[in-house]
């Protein structure tokens, strides 16, 4: 008898559990496969938290689709660079309010931009503010910053993450009482945190831009794919954050009938780097030719990658305004670089090492196909494979004579300016990639940094990627591709599958 | 006997200072740099610095433990490197979801090992006792990560009784309950069955029946009582066992405790939280043994004698 009413408690509790989560869908599920480190605006280093952080608050600046700079679904109405390049003005739209009813004005950006200089607080993009002199408050909505340097890579970091922060209130409660409970003047409103849980959220009904279509939003920590591909397919999620390519593949492959499937190229390129000092046999531009024209990138990536790349031509995206069409490409041609390779006195070939990450498999499986087709031209290729920190120093250091390298461009500082920068004789990165000098290059790469004009800027970058590339400096082999599965009761905007766009960046525009 | 139980408690303490050294070792002689995981690879050299220093990373290895050990007895138990919030703090925030499916699955564990070691030896050489024997081998050889992904397989994704993953809600326990439960009930219907039909054959238990009383009687008031003594025992040794196993469930049922938390510090070689939550396990097994050792001097006061 007793028992039997256990057992009758326990199906009606599961009836409703489970009628509960099918219930009527105003609810959206996201899952992300790792939690939050901590709800911080300024200190987070994982995407996850920007994810969360970027749904609550509002960017200063947006980006467009082939990365121009807008004002359109940010908090500015209008802004302007000096001829100089020197002094930044912005215009905030007036009537926005954050959740709890202040205004938001000229005043909470000069916070947010403090907030992320100041020392004490930590922010790992400090150096990217440093450049400030001071910043000036010309009235309640406008704004003018000051830069003790020319610099027009600055609007890229205007994006102040992705959030313009609440003054009063953050003074009010302090940077812990922040994170307890964020609050901004984006599309939805902080409701919850339940640690090791999930993060809930609900629509803000007063928002400025457009409105959330789906009241609720739930983040919910998925750490092992097994588990979050099966909840994706009895739709207890409706959308995955960082999914693995591997179960993407797999779900298009057996779940076309419950699930829709999306792509988009990211904002990151991947290389084979030389070393080019001059005590390594790359030294000679005849031999890294050589490597160019004895690969077969093709091969490479269909191996590596499958459909879920599109082979590189320069460095910059083919989506981004930047993007160089015209890139000196070197075609697969054994013969031109064994002839090559005699021109630099070595005719019967040579031995040489290509180091990558343990923990890149990619990158292992491209140096395979790599030591096989350099056989064929009579290069002996080892291939080192070590722990990523390790590697990271050792690169660094001149001991790999080439290494295959993913680049990232942060997506809270959206600039191809990383891209190119890493080429010039002063900068930090140059070292770390092999070494390079071309007084041209740094020429160009220092006129980027003021020209105010973007079309102008935009040809200067594909004229610095012909020099560079020119010299193989390096050989881009691809663009990777982010494959997004979700429900396909979920309907979210084509043009959100874009690197400066991203679909869980506007989670607003999402409806059932 | 106090002089056993003061000898036992140093040797507990002894064991507990030498874990917590090896785990600290083995975490800080792997490779992989925390703070360079954190910063990403284009940090910094001055970044780098100054991440280290404030996390005592750039100080000689045994500093750094000494360092460790003398925080842990005033009571600080660090910083999380990858949280930045005190390492303490995001413990006692996982201890609850840990403790509860730990729990309950030892719960469930200890109701099923006993009702099916009790059944096999009151049915001993019957069908009953036969399966009995070969649902706790084929329980104890099956790991339980994988136990854990055929059964969200079959009921969450197949059949759709439960959902895949979550603690909201009461069906969201089920699995993990039952996968920690279905394992561990193995360890306990085995000897339990044994000790059952040991205590039937004792000759008190002759001397009952011959004086007339109720079979139902004399097994469930005497011996099942009897039997179930070592079971006690029993059930502190298994339990560091149930909290290491439940680390893995917890990942794959997305179960916010200690176990997901130990994963992704592991993976981020957030030292410090790993260090700790070690060390908690390691304390507990070290206590739990203790307990069994100190109760079964109680039971068995030969044992006291013993070195």
């Amino acid at each position: 008898m007793k028992f039997s009413r256990v057992i009758l408690t326990v199906l009606l509790f599961s009836l409703i559990a489970v009628s509960f989560s099918f219930a009527a869908k105003d609810t959206v599920v996201v899952a992300m496969m790792q939690e939050p480190s901590k709800l911080d605006p300024i200190t987070y280093q994982d995407a996850v938290t920007s994810i969360v952080l970027s749904q609550i608050t509002d960017p200063l600046i947006e980006v467009t689709t082939n990365g121009n700079y807008t004002t359109e679904g940010s908090v500015l109405e209008s802004f302007s660079i000096s001829p100089d390049a020197k002094v930044y003005t912005f215009k905030v739209k007036k009537g926005l309010t954050f959740h709890n009813g202040e205004p938001l004005t000229a005043e909470d950006i000069k916070f947010t931009y403090e907030a992320l200089k100041n020392p004490e607080l930590g922010s790992p993009h400090r150096k990217y503010y440093e450049d400030i002199e001071k910043i000036e408050l010309v009235d309640e909505y406008t704004l003018k910053v000051y830069l003790k340097k020319p610099n027009v890579i600055f609007l890229a970091t205007a994006k102040l993450r992705g959030h313009v922060l609440p003054k009063d209130y953050i003074e009010k409660v302090g940077w812990d009482g922040y994170m307890q409970h964020p609050i901004g003047s984006g599309p939805y409103k902080f409701v919850r945190y339940i640690k090791g849980q999930e993060i809930v959220l609900t629509a803000n009904e007063n928002y400025w831009g457009k409105k959330p279509k789906i009241k609720n939003l739930v983040f919910k920590f998925y750490p092992e794919s097994a588990s979050v591909v099966m909840a994706l397919q009895t739709k207890e999620v409706d959308y995955v954050i960082g999914l693995p390519a591997e179960d993407f593949k797999m779900l298009r492959e057996t779940a076309a009938d419950i699930l829709k499937f999306g792509t988009y190229a990211e904002f990151a390129d991947h290389r084979i780097v030389f070393n080019k000092r001059p005590d390594c046999i790359f030294h000679d531009v005849r031999l890294r030719k050589a490597i160019a024209y004895a690969i077969n990138i093709d091969e490479m990536i269909a191996v590596s990658r499958g459909d879920m790349a599109v082979k590189a031509i320069g460095r910059i995206p083919n989506f981004h305004a930047a993007f160089s069409p015209d890139v000196p490409t070197f075609e697969y041609n054994p013969e031109k670089a064994k002839e090559l390779m005699k021109e630099a006195g070595y005719p019967d070939g040579f031995k040489t090492k290509v180091y990558v990450a343990s923990s890149a498999q990619e990158a292992i499986l491209e140096a395979q196909i790599m030591q096989q087709q350099l056989k064929k031209v009579g290069i002996d290729l080892e291939i080192v494979t070590l722990e990523w920190g390790i590697y990271l120093d050792v690169t660094a250091e001149g001991e790999a004579p080439m290494f295959i390298e993913n680049w990232h461009a942060s997506g809270s500082l959206p600039s191809p300016y990383t891209f190119v920068e890493i080429w010039h004789s002063k900068s930090g990165w140059n070292p770390v990639f092999g070494t390079y000098y071309n007084p041209k290059v740094d020429e160009l790469v220092d006129k980027i940094k003021v020209t105010v004009d973007p079309e102008e800027r935009w040809k200067l970058y594909r004229e610095v990627q012909k020099i560079a590339l020119g010299d193989v400096v390096c050989i881009p082999l691809y663009w990777p591709i982010v494959g997004i599965a979700y429900n396909n009761e979920l309907n979210i905007p084509e043009e959100l599958f874009n690197a400066f766009k991203i679909p869980h960046y506007h989670i607003n525009e999402w409806s059932f | 006997m106090k002089s056993y139980i003061l000898r036992r408690i140093l040797r507990a303490l002894f064991t507990a200072f030498g874990v917590s050294l090896v785990a600290f070792m083995i975490l800080h002689l792997a490779p992989g740099d925390p703070v360079k995981i954190m910063l990403g690879p284009y940090a910094t050299e001055e970044n780098v610095q100054a991440l280290r220093a404030r996390y005592n990373l750039d100080k000689p290895l045994h500093i750094q433990y000494l360092t460790w050990i003398k925080n842990i007895f005033k009571g600080e138990l660090g910083t999380s490197i990858r949280y930045n919030r005190p390492v303490g703090e995001l413990i006692k925030e996982r201890l609850g979801p840990t403790l509860i499916l730990t729990g309950s699955g030892l719960l469930v564990a200890v109701i099923l090992g006993v009702l099916f070691g009790t059944l096999a030896a009151l049915k001993k050489n019957s069908i009953l006792d036969y399966l009995t024997t070969f649902q706790t081998m084929f329980w104890l050889s099956i790991p339980s990560f994988w136990l854990a992904i055929v059964l969200l397989y079959i009921f969450g994704l197949k059949l759709r009784w439960v959902p895949i993953a979550g603690m909201t809600s009461f069906s969201s326990t089920i699995l993990p309950v039952l996968t920690i439960g279905l394992r561990e009930q193995a360890w306990f219907a085995r000897p339990m069955r044994a000790e059952m039909l040991e205590v039937l054959s004792q000759n008190y238990i002759k001397a009952l029946k011959a004086k007339g009383v109720k079979y139902e009687k004399i097994v469930w008031k005497h011996a099942f009582k009897n039997a179930l003594i070592p079971i006690i025992t029993m059930i502190a040794l298994q339990l560091p066992w149930i909290i290491g196993g439940a680390v893995v469930i917890e990942v794959v049922f997305s179960w916010g405790g200690m176990g997901s938390l130990l994963v992704g510090s592991v993976l981020s070689r957030d030292y410090q939280v790993v260090q700790t939550i070690l060390l908690f396990i390691s304390i507990a097994v070290v206590a739990a043994n203790l307990l069994a050792d100190i109760l079964y001097s109680f039971i068995d006061p030969r044992i006291r004698t013993e070195r």
